[in-house]
């Protein structure tokens, strides 16, 4: 019984050690101590309940791999296991759920791979293996050697924060397949195992136990991947398509303004030829007006902020509200387009949710500041508000936090103002 | 009440007057007095130093435009807060490289005016002459806060390393000392034995910042958010 409790307690050490590694990218919560002491507590609690259980199944599970109840009581354990890293996960580390489930499948997989190892090699070396290394010290130091090839030659490329944008739905079915390919997959094989499996027959399926983990890892990885690239995909069609607006916008008005022109040639004429005839200041308002669609596009130096501006200048302009910026798009060389664009359609779209807010028409007004201050890009972003209790949007200091900036949000009688801050110097430097 | 002389550039005297009219009622509004002149041209600006604690320029103006007028200011003047007021907007969005604080799209509204002129006192108060007494072992030391760039414990005493790079100052006492006799709104604390002014930060890493005499100052694990932050908003004149 208490090998029962100390081989659980020992499982769910390995598999949160080892999603650690790919979660430890991100920012820990503060009082890490006192959470990393809640997951052993955690632990010890998964052990008392597979005590319980097993005073409470009986005898079905002395035969360990041997009777069907049995197998799937283990299943089940290892299942429960797998879902516990993900809460444990989530309060060790700033994270949301789609990293922590990703790290926590990825973990899975890596240990069972450890383990199949120290299986294989137990299996191989049968009586020469000291006895006292049999079962769990090799376990555990097949893991460690495991985690370490793994993290140099994988882990640490991956970036945590980029996995945001890994599809929910293929996650769920990740950890399904983790706990029928992975976990049934290892159960059955050690049942095989001890009904006495031929080791022609064992090591092959081993083998192939030990691509399976590798498999879920590399899948895992490449939905990451591809949700990133879906997600910049998204954003640089929403920037082209912006930009085709812009220039069936242009192509319209240039259309419009000729034939306006045309008309007022014609009225020019027509006033010239006349001996002392009064200037027309609506006509030369009318001129004004036609033309001032084309002060509209902002001119950065970074096309996705001077798209996402130009979009937003024009939504604020039909709303009455005042956006200026003053905007060194060259200080945002090191974000991807994509960020870019979600980051400050975002700030923006909050900013005028904000100063909608303000009773007075004529007292809403955004102004927007992005420029290279002590090697480091500064955003800063403040609007007028009405009453209302605002908070800054999550995603915002989310999408910052990726390229180890900061931001924050403040407010002060009549207005809120929305500081970033990304450090660029160690990127320069090197 | 303290007085802040404000410097206004615009040929158009109806803008002008627009412009001088949103001062006073601020002036009024928050209990500052204001001091406003008015130039018609970009020339007579550069021809003549005009000491100015704010600078609200126009940009289209005859003979020389306001971004160079700008240029030439910082050549000389790198602190002055500058608002550009302007129509054209296009060319504002450039302000950065004079370091502009902010611009106005005329005709200026009042509220509009008052969120702008708010960042501005800031940051005119920030330049304004704030000093602390230092007790050392030599007496008494009256110096600026601008003056200050860090401060550091070294065992029981605060060492105040000051922009000439010649003089530090030794005094004994906590840092929790130095955080209450300094103002908030321009030090930071990257760690626990050291404070920052944040004037003097020369640059920014992820792991620390740069002060002006090349000493980095490093983030403790758990004032680095806090610490960037509070940067963040410095640099955008919030505080």
């Amino acid at each position: 019984m208490m090998w029962l409790a100390a081989s659980g307690a020992l499982l769910f050490a390995e598999v949160f050690v080892a999603a650690v590694l790919f979660i430890h990218g991100l920012p820990h919560r503060d009082h890490l101590a006192m959470r990393i002491g809640c997951v052993l507590a955690v632990c010890i609690a998964f052990s008392a309940f597979m005590i319980a259980a097993y005073e409470w199944l009986g005898t079905p599970l002395d035969g360990y791999f041997t009777s069907g109840i049995a197998s799937t009581w283990v299943i089940a354990n290892c299942a429960i296991i797998l879902l516990a890293t993900i809460p444990c996960l989530l309060l060790c580390f700033r994270a949301t759920a789609r990293p922590a489930v990703f790290c926590a499948v990825c973990g899975y997989a890596l240990q069972n791979f450890g383990s199949g190892l120290g299986e294989l090699v137990t299996v191989l070396a049968g009586a020469a293996l000291p006895a006292w290394l049999r079962g769990a010290p090799l376990t555990a130091g097949c893991c460690t050697v495991t985690y370490v090839c793994f993290y140099l030659l994988l882990i640490r490329r991956i970036n945590p924060e980029g996995l945001e944008a890994e599809d929910g739905r293929a996650l769920v079915a990740m950890v399904f397949v983790t706990v029928f390919a992975v976990i049934g997959f290892d159960v059955v094989l050690k049942s095989a195992e001890v009904v006495g499996l031929p080791l022609t027959t064992y090591v092959p399926l081993r083998l192939i136990h030990g691509l399976v983990c590798v498999s879920v890892l590399v899948v895992n990885v490449e939905l990451a991947v591809n949700g990133r690239l879906a997600s910049e995909k998204a954003a640089t069609e929403r920037i082209l398509a912006e930009r085709e607006r812009q220039y069936a916008v242009s192509r319209e008005n240039i259309s419009a303004i000729n034939a306006r022109v045309h008309e007022i040639r014609h009225e020019v004429l027509r006033t010239l030829s006349e001996a002392d005839s009064p200037i027309d200041r609506d006509l030369l308002a009318d001129v004004a007006h036609e033309v001032s669609i084309y002060d509209s596009t902002v001119r950065t130096g970074n096309d996705a902020l001077d798209t996402i501006l130009t979009e937003k200048s024009l939504l604020c302009g039909r709303q009455g509200i005042t956006l200026t910026c003053i905007a060194d798009g060259s200080v945002l060389g090191l974000m991807s387009s994509a960020d870019i664009y979600a980051l400050f359609g975002t700030m923006l779209d909050h900013g005028i949710e904000v100063a909608r807010g303000v009773d007075d028409p004529e007292g809403r007004s955004i102004s927007l500041v992005v420029r290279r201050h002590a090697g480091a890009a500064c955003i800063h972003m403040e609007c007028t508000r009405g009453d209302m209790v605002d908070e800054a949007p999550v995603s915002v200091a989310r999408n910052i936090s990726r390229y180890k900036g900061t931001a924050s949000w403040s407010t002060d009688e009549g207005t809120a103002s929305l500081d970033a801050l990304i450090p660029m110097a160690d990127v320069e430097s090197s | 009440m303290e007085t802040y002389r404000v410097l206004v550039v615009d040929d158009s005297d109806e803008e002008a007057a627009t412009l001088a009219g949103h001062l006073d009622r601020y002036a009024a509004d928050h209990g500052v007095r204001l001091q406003v002149m008015h130039l018609r041209s970009a020339v007579e600006f550069v021809a003549e130093r005009h000491d100015a604690d704010l600078i609200f320029m126009d940009i289209d103006l005859p003979g020389i435009n306001g971004m160079e007028a700008a240029e030439e200011l910082r050549t000389r003047d790198a602190m002055t807060p500058l608002i550009f007021v302007t129509n054209l907007a296009q060319y504002a969005v450039a302000g950065y490289q004079v370091d502009a604080l902010d611009f106005m799209v005329k005709p200026c509204r009042y509220a509009d005016f008052a969120m702008r002129m708010d960042r501005a006192m800031r940051a005119v108060r920030r330049n304004g002459d704030q000093r602390i007494a230092i007790p050392t072992a030599s007496g008494v030391r009256l110096v600026s806060v601008h003056d200050i760039v860090f401060v550091e414990l070294q065992r029981h005493d605060l060492v105040y390393h000051t922009a000439d790079g010649t003089d530090q100052l030794r005094a004994r006492g906590s840092i929790r000392q130095a955080v209450e006799s300094l103002p908030a709104s321009s030090f930071v604390q990257p760690s626990q034995g050291c404070l920052a002014n944040m004037a003097h930060v020369s640059a920014v890493r992820s792991d620390s910042v740069e002060m002006d005499d090349g000493t980095p100052l490093y983030f403790s694990r758990s004032r680095r958010r806090d610490c960037l932050e509070t940067l963040s908003r410095y640099f955008g004149t919030t505080i």
